[in-house]
């Protein structure tokens, strides 16, 4: 995925680099030091590309828990106030991005707009997929400590808030 | 003579110039400080005898000196780098003891310019280069005492991270190989990837 922004942060000093086209990316820091690493992407100028009512016909399902939703980020993506659970909220929430009224998905308990994209640490797929949603904050941002040589594979994993059954395409 | 002034200045266009003064660094900024850095400041430009090139895109003629990195120089000052009491504080024995300037140095501190007697070490010692921020070149820092005819400098690492030292947050684009110069580094590499498509969802079946 591309345009996704990674950032090391040591306290008041961040580095930060784009990902590519192919999704791959590179970060160059200091060595020695401890870093906490995140990844972050604008909000795109249309939130609502990619969630629509089947979206929320899905949500609807889990909630009255006629049909669970089965995967661990397709749960994440209902839950687009980040409140860690799904419920009518979320989905007033949504209504409002898809009718065009809103582009994020801030709401009373949280107003200031917010991206409509979660980054995780791709090692988030290691969980089941029936855990809970506060653990998800855990994938937010990854630490490391006492580096003197390079870190391979630390991949990210995007979900777009609002698009429960990811059919979202670049 | 031009005044920049920003809110919360304290006027000092009536003082007598600093020891600064011969290298064309005209600024000076206000010593109050709340939290880390100067509540506020002026900067005075010079403009009755000396010849400033005021276009930052295009070189700078032999007899003229950049405006651009003047106000850059004196920007950063008014922003507490040399001038601060969180940068004093950290000043020992002529060499700034911070934790991230000493990153971007690869040592335990970086020397500083001493500005006769009594200075403040308000400047990174004479000649010390490093990367800069926009073509990611080795050059002379925008920090140091002097600046020459003809000269254009901008910001580098090793000026954004004096800046940090002061207090400030500062983001910088990923170290450039250039870097590696100076001290090790390590890089972070890895991928992006958007989350698989569920294999089945019942409504398409």
């Amino acid at each position: 995925m591309e345009g996704v922004r990674v950032l090391a942060r040591h306290d008041r000093l961040a580095f930060e680099s784009s990902s590519e086209t192919s999704g791959v990316y590179a970060l160059s820091v200091y060595a020695n030091t401890e870093y906490h690493l995140t990844a972050q992407k604008e909000q795109e100028s249309r939130a609502n590309r990619g969630v629509d009512v089947l979206d929320i016909v899905m949500m609807r399902k889990h909630i009255l828990s006629m049909e669970r939703l089965d995967s661990l980020a397709s749960r994440v993506a209902a839950d687009v106030n980040q409140d860690h659970s799904i419920d009518v909220l979320d989905i007033v929430a949504m209504q409002k991005v898809i009718l065009g009224m809103r582009n994020d998905y801030a709401s009373e308990s949280s107003p200031q707009p917010r991206t409509n994209w979660r980054l995780l640490d791709a090692r988030i797929s290691e969980l089941p997929d029936q855990a809970s949603l506060k653990e998800v904050q855990v994938y937010e941002g990854r630490s490391f400590t006492g580096m003197n040589a390079d870190f391979l594979d630390i991949d990210w994993l995007a979900v777009k808030l609002g698009d429960v059954n990811g059919d979202w395409q670049p | 003579m031009v005044r920049l002034l920003y809110p919360g200045m304290v006027d000092r266009s009536a003082d007598e110039p600093g020891p600064e003064r011969h290298h064309r660094w005209f600024g000076e900024s206000a010593r109050r400080n709340i939290r880390f850095f100067p509540v506020g400041g002026t900067i005075t430009f010079d403009s009755d005898s000396t010849v400033w090139h005021i276009q930052p895109e295009t070189d700078v003629p032999e007899g003229q000196f950049d405006f651009y990195t003047a106000a850059l120089h004196e920007l950063a000052h008014a922003l507490g780098f040399g001038t601060s009491d969180s940068w004093l504080q950290q000043v020992v024995a002529g060499k700034l003891d911070g934790r991230y300037s000493s990153m971007g140095y690869g040592a335990d501190a970086v020397p500083l310019h001493a500005a006769g007697e009594g200075a403040l070490f308000s400047h990174w010692i004479d000649g010390l280069r490093s990367v800069g921020l926009v073509d990611l070149s080795w050059q002379p820092t925008t920090m140091g005492p002097y600046l020459s005819h003809g000269e254009q400098r901008r910001l580098t690492y090793l000026d954004a991270l004096g800046l940090a030292d002061v207090g400030w947050s500062v983001r910088l684009r990923s170290l450039p190989d250039a870097e590696e110069s100076r001290g090790a580094l390590t890089r972070f590499l890895g991928e992006v990837r958007l989350r698989e498509r569920p294999q089945a969802s019942p409504w398409r079946e």
